[in-house]
């Protein structure tokens, strides 16, 4: 402060500059190390797909890091040290994929529902008070000590050989024995590899390699995690240069796999073992075919299953059975069966296996390479948890550390966990919530995410990866194997014992300041993991050699470690005597319970965009329904939403009616992973809790197949449906181009048909550099909608919630329409105004179509704006200026293709006073969704967070096209075209299969120019002359047998 | 004397000409149309007659409808309040239906505004003197509704605060311009010349009945205020002769707006793409529409008048019956482009269009579509009975009918033409919710509120103009009443 006039003196008390910066520099610094002090100690891990390897420049810039995630690889995005998106990793070769739960584990993290410190639960007597960590671990270690085998160690299924491993050295130390427990763990398909090959280790069927795919009830696209998307995909246009495959489906619930078959036979899952005895008995006994043919043992276990009976007990078509049978046996060798799913969760599920496997064997699968080699998958048994749960009633058990496993909410309900924990001196739950189980414990210490904490993850391939941290902590939370190193250490188990002296030297060492190299973590885990994967490698984990290795392996997700084990031995005859066992043909209804398409086994209840995202096939959000028969449906004079009561016997449970198109009439199907108590304000009570109609007999668990009555429960229940009418009638409305293969190869052009426009009277645009654009391959979506939830994570689209959906207020820029296609009809204007006559519902054709903005070069939207909110781009893009819209939603009105969405309510903040909220319930329904801390966290700062009143829609991921613009600025190729592959839009990075190609119409080059160019391509409503910049390309149906 | 002079009462009339054989001036006959004033009213007579209303206390009657016109008007403000702070979500409009009730009360309520225009510029122009009976308040009426539909534009926007930058003047926001593609940027020319040129137009109207009002007054400032409204009229010659000049341009001016309004406001459905909404005969559709809701308001509100403020003897059952023959005649027409938009979407050929047309007639809001036929096609057609258009009654309920059958037009247009358009998949349902409805009620409130002002403070008949059709041999004479007032400035030119 320099007085400018010579006669004004300074102020006495005034500090001068370089004295206000010297107290000012102390202060900060007193105070950075203070609250350094308070903190979580900085750590700092090796991210860094494709950026510098320094951590100087982390704001304003997106880095990617690969990690694992349940047992599959992803890539995470991090902003400003916060992860917001989680994406496939490009050129995965692991053999797991992306499901949406891995997508929505973003919104798992920032979950304003977590605990957030440990709790002295005090088994649910009186409120859950605060405790510390360190009684917590004093307490565990101490009844570790004491328990000795009788104290038992609770998991999930466990994919961590880092895990697994600590879990054993304790084991040795103190006799704790681990269980481990999957809801959803299908351990039939291992029951009939361990009778046929001896061992129980399924191989992995490779779809890209077969021509002809039987599905038993296959649900190879209703699992996206098993990864087998992306090769099933790969054969599913018509012009694939290892040709067309072609997929039968035989099942009783439609299914997203169901849906992609070229042919789809409605069998009940209880039938599915006989009628697959029956093709076996075609194949080997009938027609002598294959290595088993001849084998006394298999045609005697074969013998009551001759093509014809079983045809008339499941009520098939004997011809079309044959004419399986045929193609089976005209592609031997190339012709691969696969079982499973729900379906093999019934009591004839190991049976159902084991016929597929000896299908397999007959159509010379194994012999011909259909099948690699996997690693033994991570599952714990039905048996392994009844048995704790005995031991738990019966006092024997003294301590029972509960760790990612929920039993109370998903354990069968014959066990009653929730009694049982009763008897147990002591319960730790190690659980991010206080959930069902962990309100039965005597402490809650809170799990970090996954992404808070290391790990590593066996895949099926052989390959290893690490699971590395992405962010600090939200919360005052520790990972498994953290805590189990920290105990092993306390128990004086060696390798823990050097890991947490490494953490606590590393506390020690203060990090160095913008150090090139990251400072080393004060992580026990991450030093256990280490030295864990020091001896995986053969490395001395002190040698730069180790070093390079980790952070090789680090960056690049994973390290390939030995191949699995061959393909065990040859098939053993006798096992076919598993199909001695099936029961004769059952009458009356029978129910499958099934993982819901996006929770899954619910453990993700609380998460917004799982809850809201749309099951492909039923389009329901928010809660699931009790599927029934189309025809069924309507003899009962249902109307959707109309509540029935599901009685089992052995439990009851009331669920909402949906009429399911190409349900096998005697079937009915309802989701598992639902109704959910205690996981929090987003999920709780949503849809019926179907668990508890789930079976226990013996060792295993029976959830399909069950037999079961249903009746009128009085009332109704509106479902939240995000789609309007399900029946497309393609010849009045030619917007999803569908036809057979025999169609195609005559006339490439063929389901493309469609009325054109006449002249426009507008000026053509002019695009003198890119013009962006994109192709939707049909044949290869499949829709499992994982485009959706990538598009919602990048672009901030908001949650709106169960009564959002059903009062027709979704915000999602991106969906993908489900339609079963009607026959074509002769004639016009006949048609009346139907939501799925039984025609067409009960073999339904489904037709998938991702829709979002069309980017048309004629939008109907520009016009109409008074505002000029929306506007054409010079290279194509028909962009949204969200601070120009003032919200009359002409441009939404105009849209043909309904895909402009308004924002009715302020859907991200928290906008509430007494007064409104008592006038407005929705309003704090909306923060609860969108905007409680720390969620606010998940947003992408490269998009602009939307308030009420506006209009958006897909920019086609304007911000990612402006990142690859300035980053070839930054290049020097300034004024130069993108090259075709350098923007890649949320959707097309999310598809699994490649169905989305984007990029520069105008650089004939580039892969959308060559598909917009294809015979197979069509956009939509040329009628109307609005000329999309989005291609879609025909679904073709491979009918050719 | 008049052949009429004898009619005393408004009953007596018969709606036909009294008919002198062989009277004509050709030697054919001679009819004689019934007056338009009756009971034997002086010129002195109609100032006070008009003029009491705006002169003494209110009634109780007047109160109680005041009353529940004001409480009508709160729910509209505490609506609009609860609609402003939470968002547009609080109405039922969603995806697919972007545009809900509150353009249906939009073009509704503008629609309504059609009539006052009509009456006093086109049947001005066309030389129809039983106009004079009506059009004051059928102008009133039209600028009143003009008043309520233009809250809607506003309130329908997501963020109504931003309304004025619809305004295309310049500003320091970049400049942002508006876009002239946009029909709703039609919108803000059309809607505010026909506001200001129906303003002015009535305004123009009421300055002789101001002057009479200030000549009639006895309190000063009263005598102050009305002498001010009336720009000082004298009721020179020369006033006469510029006034009855400028009231003829207006008229002129305002004529084309009859048909421009709705024809601008017809094309923010018809420039747009949707099957339903895309169609040619909407401007014409729309006009017609808007002159038969319009009239049916008039024929509501004049019952109105005529009951409670004994105007029966101005407004008498003879302008009733030509407004229903109106009615009738836009009724057909409305009928006929209904059947039109059939034919055309048949003969088109087009899916989208047919799809469309058969399922607002036969899908999930054929009910609508019922209540809209019926009303506007049909039940007019009692008319063709001479005694149904003469019956207080029937035409009463008639016009309220004609009214609700207008609403579910706009209804059928802007939901059935959204809710299920080209792609299947985004289907989907309409309804109102508690503040559609109470958006919709509150919109009458602020309707009726001015309106009951209006017949209030204003004459509500047009003084001057009845005066000039009245037979002057039998209103020359002294007022029929003791203490009458004098003939004053306002009185008929010419007379």
């Amino acid at each position: 402060m320099r007085p400018t006039d010579p006669h004004e003196r300074p102020e006495p008390t005034a500090l001068d500059r370089r004295e206000f910066l010297r107290l000012g520099g102390t202060l900060a610094a007193a105070s950075a190390l203070a609250t350094t002090g308070c903190q979580p100690p900085q750590e700092a891990t090796i991210p860094f797909h494709d950026m510098p390897e320094s951590l100087a420049d982390g704001l304003g810039r997106a880095r990617f890091y690969r990690t694992v995630l349940a047992g599959s690889p992803v890539q995470v995005t991090t902003r400003e040290g916060r992860p917001i998106l989680v994406a496939p990793p490009p050129d995965d070769r692991s053999g797991r994929g992306v499901a949406l739960r891995h997508q929505a584990a973003i919104m798992d993290l920032y979950d304003p529902d977590r605990a957030r410190h440990p709790l002295a639960v005090r088994r649910g007597q009186g409120a859950p008070v605060p405790a510390s960590w360190a009684a917590i671990e004093t307490e565990a270690i101490d009844r570790l000590r004491r328990a000795g085998s009788r104290a038992v160690l609770l998991t999930g299924p466990l994919a961590s050989p880092g895990l697994a491993a600590a879990i054993a050295a304790l084991g040795e130390r103190t006799g704790l024995r681990h269980v481990a427990w999957s809801p959803l763990a299908a351990d039939a398909a291992a029951r009939a590899w361990e009778h046929a090959f001896g061992e129980p280790r399924p191989a992995r069927p490779r779809l890209d390699r077969a021509a002809v795919i039987l599905g038993l009830g296959a649900e190879f696209l209703d699992r996206p995690e098993e990864g087998f998307e992306p090769e099933f995909a790969a054969r599913r246009v018509p012009d694939a240069e290892a040709g067309m495959s072609r997929f039968i489906q035989l099942e009783g619930r439609l299914t997203l796999t169901g849906a992609s078959a070229d042919e789809r036979l409605r069998v009940r899952d209880s039938e599915l073992a006989a009628v697959a005895a029956g093709l076996a008995h075609e194949l080997v006994v009938g027609r002598g075919l294959g290595p088993l043919a001849g084998d006394p043992e298999v045609a005697a276990a074969l013998a009551p299953f001759p093509l014809a009976t079983v045809a008339e007990r499941a009520g098939l078509d004997a011809a079309r059975l044959g004419a399986i049978a045929d193609e089976l046996q005209a592609g031997a060798g190339r012709a691969l069966v696969v079982a499973g799913g729900s379906a093999s969760s019934t009591a004839q599920g190991p049976a159902l296996e084991l016929a597929a496997l000896l299908l397999n064997e007959t159509l010379g699968a194994f012999a011909a390479g259909l099948f690699e080699s996997a690693a033994a998958p991570a599952t714990g048994t039905a048996g392994a948890l009844a048995a704790l749960a005995a031991e738990l009633r019966d006092g024997k058990v003294e301590a029972l550390f509960i760790a990612g496993a929920n039993p109370v909410y998903d354990a069968p309900a014959a066990l009653d966990f929730a009694t049982a924990l009763e008897a147990v001196p002591f319960v730790l739950s190690l659980a991010d919530r206080l959930d069902e189980t962990s309100r039965y414990a005597d402490y809650l210490a809170p799990a970090s995410h996954p992404f808070e904490c290391w790990g590593d993850a066996a895949l099926p391939r052989g390959l290893f990866a690490v699971q590395q941290p992405v962010v600090q902590p939200l919360h005052d939370t520790r990972g498994l194997l953290d805590l189990l190193v920290g105990w092993g250490a306390a128990l004086g188990d060696p390798a823990a014992s050097a890991a947490v002296a490494a953490a606590a030297a590393a506390l020690a060492t203060p990090p160095e300041p913008a150090a090139a190299m990251p400072a080393p973590s004060p992580s026990p885990a991450y030093h256990y993991l280490r030295a864990e994967w020091a001896a995986r490698l053969a490395l001395d984990p002190a040698s730069p050699a180790f070093r390079t290795a980790w952070e090789e392996t680090l960056r690049e997700g994973a390290w390939q470690g030995p191949a699995p084990a061959p393909l065990p031995g040859t098939f053993a005859p006798g096992a076919a005597a598993l199909l001695a066992g099936l029961p004769p043909p059952a009458t009356g209804l029978e129910l499958q319970l099934y993982p819901h398409l996006a929770l899954g086994d619910g453990r993700s209840a609380n998460n917004g965009w799982l809850q809201e995202f749309p099951d492909p096939i039923t389009r329901i959000s928010w809660g699931g329904a009790l599927s029934l028969a189309p025809r069924r449906f309507d003899e009962m004079g249902l109307a959707n939403g109309d509540l029935l009561l599901v009685d089992a016997g052995h439990a009851q449970v009331v669920a909402p009616a949906y009429r399911h198109a190409g349900m096998h009439y005697d079937q009915v199907a309802l989701p598992l992973g639902l109704g959910r108590t205690a996981c929090g304000v987003i999920g709780n009570g949503t849809g019926p809790d179907a668990w508890p109609l789930r079976q226990l007999a013996g060792d295993q668990i029976v959830a399909a197949g069950l037999p079961v009555t249903i009746r009128r429960a009085g009332g109704h229940e509106a479902l939240a449906f995000a789609q309007g009418s399900d029946v497309i009638d393609r010849d009045r409305r030619p917007i999803v181009p569908f036809t057979t293969r025999s169609a195609w190869e005559s006339d490439p052009r063929a389901g493309t048909e469609q009325q054109e426009g006449g002249p426009s009277a507008w000026p053509a645009h002019d695009y003198p550099a890119e013009r962006w654009a994109m192709a939707i391959d049909l044949s290869r979506c499949n829709g499992c909608g994982k485009c959706v939830l990538g598009c919602q994570a990048e672009n901030n689209v908001p949650v709106v919630g169960r009564l959002g959906i059903i009062e027709g207020r979704e915000m999602s820029w991106m969906r993908i329409d489900r339609y079963y296609d009607a026959p074509r009809r002769d004639g016009r204007w006949g048609a009346e105004v139907w939501d799925g006559p039984l025609a067409v519902v009960e073999e339904p054709q489904t037709l998938f179509e991702p829709m979002l903005c069309q980017h048309c070069a004629n939008a109907p939207c520009e016009t109409v704006c008074p505002f000029i909110a929306t506007t054409h781009s010079a290279d194509g893009l028909n962009q949204q200026i969200y601070n120009r819209c003032v919200g009359t939603r002409y441009c939404a009105n105009n849209c043909p293709f309904k895909v402009r969405r308004f924002n009715f309510w302020e859907y991200s903040t928290a906008r509430e006073s007494a007064l409104f909220r008592w006038l407005e319930p929705r309003l704090s329904r909306h923060a609860d969704l969108n905007a409680r801390a720390p969620m606010q966290m998940k947003n992408n700062p490269e998009v602009t967070v939307r308030s009420r009143g506006v209009m958006e829609k897909c920019s086609f991921c304007i911000q990612r096209i402006m990142a690859a613009r300035a980053a070839a600025t930054r290049a020097g190729r300034s004024g130069q075209r993108l090259p075709d592959g350098a923007v890649v839009p949320a959707c097309l990075e999310a598809c699994p299969t490649g169905a989305i190609v984007f990029g520069d119409l105008n650089d004939p080059g580039s892969a959308v120019a060559r598909l917009a160019a294809q015979p197979r391509a069509m956009r939509l409503l040329a009628a109307i002359g609005v000329e999309p910049s989005i291609s879609y390309l025909t679904k073709v149906r491979n009918d050719k047998a | 004397m008049s052949p009429w002079a004898t009619v005393q009462d408004d009953s007596q009339l018969t709606g036909r000409p009294l008919v002198v054989p062989g009277a004509g001036p050709y030697g054919g006959d001679l009819e004689i149309p019934e007056p338009l004033v009756t009971g034997g009213k002086k010129w002195a007579d109609v100032d006070r007659d008009i003029c009491m209303h705006a002169e003494r206390f209110p009634t109780r009657r007047w109160w109680l409808a005041f009353g529940v016109a004001l409480a009508l008007l709160g729910v509209l403000v505490v609506s609009l309040a609860v609609l402003i702070y939470s968002g547009m979500g609080v109405v039922g409009v969603n995806h697919p239906v972007g545009w809900g009730t509150f353009i249906i009360n939009f073009v509704f309520w503008i629609g309504i505004g059609h009539a006052g225009t009509l009456i006093s510029a086109v049947l001005y122009l066309f030389r129809q003197p039983w106009r004079t009976g009506i059009n004051r308040a059928a102008e009133a009426m039209t600028i009143f509704a003009v008043a309520c539909a233009g809250i809607f534009p506003i309130i329908h926007l997501g963020r109504a605060w931003f309304a004025y930058w619809l305004v295309p003047y310049p500003n320091a926001r970049g400049p942002l311009w508006v876009n002239f593609t946009s029909p709703l940027a039609w919108d803000i020319f059309a809607i505010s010349t026909y506001a200001l040129v129906s303003i002015a137009f009535w305004y123009l109207g009421l300055l002789p009945d101001l002057a009479t009002v200030r000549d009639r007054a006895t309190h000063p400032w009263r005598r102050r205020l009305y002498n001010a409204l009336s720009f000082g009229w004298t009721g020179s010659q020369r006033m006469w002769r510029h006034y009855e000049a400028a009231y003829m341009i207006l008229a002129g001016l305002a004529t084309p707006l009859v048909f421009s309004v709705h024809t601008i406001v017809s094309f923010d459905f018809a420039t747009s793409v949707m099957p339903g909404w895309h169609t040619t005969i909407f401007p014409p559709y729309f006009v017609i529409g808007a002159i038969f809701s319009g009239f049916a308001m008039v024929i509501t509100l004049m019952t109105f008048m005529r009951g409670y403020f004994g105007m029966k003897n101005y407004i008498t059952t003879n302008h009733m019956e030509a407004m229903a023959k109106i009615l009738m005649f836009t009724g057909m027409m409305v009928g006929f482009a209904y059947t039109t938009e059939f034919f055309m979407a048949w003969y088109s050929g087009s899916e989208w269009e047919g799809f469309v047309f058969k399922n607002r007639a036969f899908g999930p809001y054929g009910w609508a579509y019922a209540i809209m036929f019926t009303c506007n096609a049909i039940v007019p057609q009692l008319f063709w009975w001479k005694k149904l258009r003469r019956h207080t009654w029937v035409l009463f309920t008639v016009s309220i009918l004609v009214n609700v059958g207008m609403w579910f037009e706009r209804y059928v247009i802007v939901v059935t033409s959204l809710h299920r358009d080209y792609l299947p998949s985004s289907w989907g349902m309409y309804s109102l919710t508690f503040w559609d409805y109470s958006i919709l009620i509150g919109s009458f409130g602020l309707f009726f509120t001015l309106f009951l002002l209006f017949v209030r403070v204003l004459p509500v008949v047009a003084i001057s103009e009845v005066k000039g059709v009245m037979d002057p041999r039998v209103a020359r004479s002294a007022p029929t009443d003791s203490g009458a007032a004098a003939v004053t400035a306002g009185a008929a030119p010419g007379a």
